[in-house]
């Protein structure tokens, strides 16, 4: 499957982006000297990716979106000092809202915590149906839209499968991000797979 | 991507490529953004006013207990910080919540500089500000404890 570059972090692919980027790291060595007029054309120009994220991470829920985009910016301005520029400032930005939204407050971790839990007082296919909130014989014939079978996904698989196959993130980075394993990461992605699949064939 | 995740290229969804990541927000989020950035200047420049406005307070505090005391300029400062307080038997009764309000003003000094201290923490000049500023405070502590014995 060949991805674009805009959709892989720390990513970019022409000529259009490196003057972008020329553009954002001026941006930020003036956010960062305490323009907030600068400050602002970032915002405007990483806002929509980023309320995006928080809606995808927070399961549409558009208030908590709202607060967590306010909170991913205000923490940027506080951290601008601190942008080396070794990454586009939008990867950067990307990085800390995951952060600030599954890692400090360890959501991912009690999300995929939940749905092993739930997993293991089940066996084979009904466990796995059951950790997923379903009943096994809705699964069969019950073919969905991409948006209706992503809703429907435990919070943490849809977590890991947003921020791999969507947001282009490695597992070990996701494990860095928001403090889950490796390997769970993977479980949850297989997991996830398998049944976005099955929902969509 | 490492060889793993490679790997797991080969079970992605075709259907993710098209799931749009954008979203704008129903409503303008800037200026609740804005309202919660404290203005700032540059690091360089920012622990400085800290420690002026600091300075400020503390010469404020020295002078407003000498009845003749000259207007504040900033080059005065560390002279007017070396500077002792009045002894005890120079301090009128009335005088003794001045003392307690200068004293509360002293706090908030020190509270300034530390924050100042926390943007660089390097900074000779703050840290010995801070000192300055921690032995005045035990100046003032020291009067009111004997105004009020």
């Amino acid at each position: 499957m060949a991805w674009t570059a805009d959709r892989i972090p720390g990513v970019q692919s022409g000529a259009n982006d490196d003057d972008q980027n020329a553009g954002d790291a001026e941006l930020v060595r003036r956010a960062a000297a305490g323009d907030a007029r600068a400050f602002e054309r970032l915002y405007r120009a990483n806002v929509g990716r980023v309320y995006g994220l928080c809606v995808r991470l927070t399961d549409g829920d558009r208030a908590r979106a709202e607060q967590y985009t306010q909170d991913a910016f205000v923490r940027a301005w506080e951290k601008l000092d601190g942008f080396r520029g070794e990454a586009q400032f939008s990867t950067w930005l990307h990085r800390l809202t995951v952060n600030l939204v599954l890692g400090e407050r360890r959501l991912l971790r009690r999300w995929v915590s939940f749905d092993d839990h739930v997993a293991a007082g089940e066996d084979g296919e009904a466990a796995e149906a059951a950790a997923f909130g379903e009943h096994p014989q809705q699964r069969v014939g019950d073919r969905m839209d991409l948006e209706r079978a992503l809703a429907k996904l435990p919070r943490g698989a849809r977590a890991v499968l947003m921020l791999h196959d969507v947001e282009g993130y490695r597992h070990d980075e996701i494990a860095a991000l928001t403090g889950i394993a490796v390997g769970t990461s993977k479980a949850q992605l297989h997991r996830a797979r398998k049944l976005m699949k099955e929902w969509l064939r | 991507m490492n060889a793993e995740d490679e790997h797991d290229g080969e079970d992605r969804i075709e259907a993710l490529r098209e799931l749009s990541l954008d979203r704008e927000p129903e409503r303008d989020l800037w200026p609740a953004v804005a309202a919660r950035i404290e203005p700032r200047r540059s690091r360089r420049h920012r622990p400085w006013l800290g420690a002026l406005a600091a300075s400020a307070l503390v010469a404020a505090v020295v002078l407003q207990l000498r009845p003749d005391a000259p207007p504040v300029t900033d080059g005065e400062v560390a002279a007017v910080l070396a500077e002792p307080l009045p002894r005890a038997g120079q301090v009128m009764p009335q005088q003794d919540a001045l003392l307690k309000a200068n004293l509360a003003i002293v706090q908030d000094a020190e509270s300034q500089l530390r924050h100042a201290l926390e943007l660089d923490p390097e900074s000779a000049t703050l840290k010995r500000l801070l000192l300055s500023v921690e032995q005045r405070q035990g100046d003032l502590r020291s009067r009111i404890g004997q105004q009020e014995t």
